[in-house]
């Protein structure tokens, strides 16, 4: 046994591999962290583990043969959370499925499952809300556009719900946060990286289609009525709909 | 007028109707646009807190009736319009593909007969379900006194249908609706109820059966229009939910928009009244509560500062404390601060390992309230015995027991009068 830190890529894969090479270490407590996080801090050196595909498959195919689907399904939300510091939990998530070869999400009292359910669940929650609160605008390209700025890393997991809802339009949602975007042209879905420097003229989205501007402008003002005035409580609304996410949502413009 | 200026008018009419639920229902596939989620989906929230999940239209509101209560009654001046079906569809598509709606709740004014009506609303879901393919969500209102065989027409198309009781009681409704009868309204809802159960049955045998509201039926009630107390609407509701098997009850605080004399003059709505039957209505239909368990002929209101499980729990001390270790599912549901989540965690995560005090508020629980009524392992987390007065001001301030304010020296006074000890734990 030894007290290890482990350095990875940074990316899903690249954890799996210092996953693996942790538990063939049988390393007591180890800390993981992304090569962009910065160095320091740390009482012994952390040591680079690389991308190792193979490994990393391995070492999934093993999880959801031991945790089913849904395991799978618990870590790669919860990694898309995209939060500093669980990699630890999410180490001790995939120990303790392969230990007991059940899924474990229902021991909700386990200090790690908890903190591994808790960032899913914070993913889950946010592709929902998204799932309503997107807002795509047709281009005179005849495309929709949507933009978002999404607190994690959602747009891989939203994607599916529009291509069963909208999949007879051309459509892309693009998160400016991460600067990724997700394409759908009515046959394939492709993900892939927004261009870093967007044409001139652009930063506010591509130009609108003359359908768009009168839709948009009827929407406010359908938005504006159904409200009932006796009722007015903006409190209740934002706590329900916080601001952070107004700029993007076409009713709350002008 | 342009269609701007109809939108504006009857979305001001329409926004009186409670309902925007989009759940209970999946669609997917198909040549057209479209989806279902089984959850329901939120698009926005408006200025007044509540959410716009449906595009929420009347077709028309110029209206034959006279009802006391409504926006859109015929004496009222206020301006009218009607949409056209070919405009309803495509305004609902356009907002549909921007992912500004989860579908269409429409809804109408009668402004020749009921039948008339009826068609119209059945012409736009028509169009939309077949012309278009379209599989968003569809809530229709059947219209009373509608000829029944127009109302299972709509079941077709509609994921759910609703028939508004509109008032807790005959005689109000004779007073405020003289043109509407508790038959006309009950009518159509019976219509409805035996299309789903026909639909339910029939898609047990073969899975491709003819959907009929497969999202159920809803209906909604004024409240505080008309004097009936809380206990007579409580057991209207469960007498609704038993007999026609509705998804849900709506409360819809009264605004008052007239100043009828035949109604109370109330200068704000009654939403705290409102947000009481909502709880109370949760625990019906969700939490195994019966009416006559909430409220009863000598207490016929439900408690205004304290919410309605609270309030029977502090009646009924004999039932707790529950112990969280062992007790099955539908006793957890029971206890103050415990919902449905956090009782479905603590009956999963005790098959792992012994539950410990310091779980309960990571699982959910809310122990402000829980302390009182629960042990864990045989110990109990609250201190000291308690009276009941005591613990309802604990409950409704969020004091806790431990709070120096509710130290026993201090207050030993007041023990003397109160009521006997009647402790919620050992």
């Amino acid at each position: 046994m030894s007290l290890s830190s482990y350095r990875y890529d940074g990316s899903f894969e690249g954890l799996l591999s210092a996953f693996a090479e942790a538990r063939l270490e049988d390393a007591a407590g180890p800390a993981f962290s992304p090569a962009s996080a910065a160095e320091g801090g740390l009482l012994w050196a952390a040591r680079e583990v690389p991308l190792r595909p193979a490994t990393a498959a391995a070492l999934w195919r093993d999880l959801v043969s031991a945790g089913g689907a849904e395991a799978g399904r618990t870590l790669t939300s919860a990694w898309l959370a995209e939060e500093s510091a669980l990699e630890g939990a999410l180490y001790e998530y995939c120990c303790l499925t392969l230990e007991r070869r059940q899924c474990l999400d229902a021991w909700a009292a386990q200090p790690a499952i908890r903190a591994v359910l808790a960032a899913a669940r914070r993913v889950g929650h946010e592709v929902h809300r998204f799932q309503g609160i997107l807002r795509f605008a047709e281009t005179q390209s005849g495309w929709y556009y949507a933009a978002c700025e999404p607190d994690h890393n959602i747009i891989a997991l939203l994607a599916p719900h529009f291509v069963g809802r909208l999949g007879d339009q051309r459509w892309a949602i693009h998160d400016r946060r991460r600067d990724l975007v997700v394409c759908w042209d009515g046959q394939e879905l492709r993900p892939g990286r927004a261009p870093a420097a967007p044409p001139a003229g652009a930063a506010a989205g591509p130009a609108l289609s003359e359908a768009e501007v009168a839709t948009q402008s009827q929407w406010r003002r359908y938005h504006r009525h159904i409200a009932i005035d006796s009722r007015r409580n903006p409190r209740l609304q934002r706590r329900c709909l916080p601001r952070r996410y107004w700029p993007y949502l076409t009713e709350m413009q002008g | 007028m342009t269609i701007d200026q109809k939108l504006a008018i009857l979305a001001e009419s329409a926004k009186y109707d409670v309902s925007c639920a989009s759940s209970g229902t999946t669609r997917s596939g198909g040549a057209g646009v479209g989806s279902c989620a089984v959850t329901g989906i939120c698009h926005s929230w408006s200025a007044d807190g509540r959410c716009v999940s449906l595009l929420k239209l009347l077709l028309g509101n110029r209206c034959i009736y006279d009802c006391a209560y409504c926006v859109n009654r015929r004496s009222n001046d206020i301006p009218r319009a009607s949409l056209s079906v070919a405009e309803v569809v495509d305004l609902t598509l356009r907002f549909y593909r921007r992912n500004y709606i989860e579908g269409l709740f429409l809804s109408s004014a009668v402004e020749r007969s009921p039948d008339d009506t009826m068609e119209r609303l059945l012409e736009v879901a028509r169009e939309l379900r077949v012309r278009h393919a379209f599989q968003g969500y569809i809530h229709l209102k059947a219209i009373p006194g509608a000829d029944p065989a127009l109302v299972r027409r709509a079941g077709a198309y509609a994921d759910r249908l609703s028939v508004n009781i509109e008032l807790p009681s005959q005689e109000s409704l004779q007073r405020l609706a003289p043109q509407k009868s508790k038959l006309g309204i009950l009518g159509p809802m019976g219509v409805i109820h035996d299309g789903i159960a026909e639909y339910r049955a029939e898609a047990v045998v073969h899975r491709a059966a003819p959907r009929f509201a497969p999202a159920g039926q809803s209906t909604q009630m004024v409240v505080g229009a008309s004097p009936e107390n809380d206990l007579q609407i409580l057991n209207l509701s469960a007498a609704l939910y038993q007999r026609y098997d509705l998804k849900r009850v709506y409360y819809s605080a009264y605004v008052p928009v007239s100043t009828d004399s035949r109604l109370p003059a109330l200068r704000t709505p009654p939403l705290e009244r409102e947000h009481r039957l909502y709880q109370a209505d949760w625990l019906m239909r969700l939490y195994g509560f019966a009416a006559q368990e909430l409220l009863s002929p000598e207490t016929p209101w439900l408690d205004p500062v304290l919410d309605p499980k609270c309030a029977w729990a502090l009646r009924h001390p004999e039932a707790f404390p529950v112990e969280v270790a062992t007790a099955p599912y539908e006793r957890l549901l029971r206890v103050p601060g415990i919902g449905m989540r956090s009782a479905q965690r603590l009956c999963s995560t005790r098959r792992f390992a012994a539950l410990r005090l310091e779980d309960l508020t990571r699982l959910g629980v809310v122990l402000r309230r829980a302390q009182f009524f629960l042990t864990v392992n045989g110990r109990c987390p609250a201190a000291g015995a308690m009276t009941p007065q005591r613990l309802r001001h604990c409950l409704i301030s969020g004091d806790s027991a431990r709070s120096p304010w509710w130290q026993p020296d201090l207050f030993a006074w007041r023990d003397a009068q109160a009521a006997p000890e009647a402790c919620a734990c050992p």
